[in-house]
């Protein structure tokens, strides 16, 4: 379980992650869902349609191609949190929403990277953003 | 070793990590399918070659839910 009680608002957002998880069928609330929490209008859509552009890619690679068509009622347990989110609290330790984003983004490697390559976004980009919209970013 | 995100061993890699969604997905929207054309909880799990309390354990809020009638179901 991962400690994001610390801070309400980080709370919120692992409760709005819990959220973007279920709604894609995920088991396991992981990196990418957390940023989807975090970003907001445009840069949330974008980042949305990134990770479709991913999934499609990657499932791809299987001969898979007919995905979108599965169509099932959710599953009522909350997903648990995934790897990436569990080595990203203990060894980042963010303690505000600039800093979590920043700690998402500088992954080299695995889905957050991959939709962000796929779909030529640049990580400073979604930062950016983030320190635009989130209302606990400092002005300077 | 350098390792990009979009490198072909990286692709491969990202392919277990969507697989492993997938067939959680598939898994749901097949079972749900099955049960709602009249299958017992017996031939679904039978099929899956799963045990019936397994497949019941997953299912059945979430089938419930979703309005699938699953009162008569025997096996």
């Amino acid at each position: 379980m991962v400690d994001l009680r610390g801070a309400r608002r980080l709370h919120a957002i692992g409760e709005r992650a819990i959220t973007e998880a279920v709604s894609r069928g995920a088991a396991f609330v992981e990196a990418e869902h957390v940023l989807l929490a975090i970003l907001e209008g445009a840069s949330h859509d974008r980042f949305a349609a990134a990770l479709e552009l991913e999934r499609a890619r990657s499932l791809a690679v299987v001969g898979i191609t007919a995905a979108d068509r599965l169509d099932a009622t959710p599953r009522r347990g909350k997903p648990g949190w995934g790897a990436s989110v569990r080595d990203l609290m203990k060894a980042e330790k963010p303690a505000t929403t600039v800093e979590l984003a920043t700690a998402i983004l500088r992954a080299e490697l695995g889905t957050v990277p991959r939709a962000l390559a796929i779909a030529r976004i640049e990580p400073a980009e979604l930062v950016s953003a983030v320190r635009r919209t989130a209302p606990d970013a400092t002005t300077a | 070793m350098t390792a990009q995100p979009l490198d072909p061993i990286a692709d491969a890699l990202a392919a277990v990590v969507a697989l492993r969604v997938f067939v959680d997905r598939l898994e749901d929207a097949e079972v749900e399918r099955a049960l709602r054309a009249g299958w017992s909880w017996t031939q679904v799990a039978q099929a899956l070659a799963v045990t019936r309390q397994a497949v019941h354990k997953k299912h059945l809020r979430r089938l419930e839910d979703a309005g699938v009638d699953l009162r008569r179901r025997n096996g």
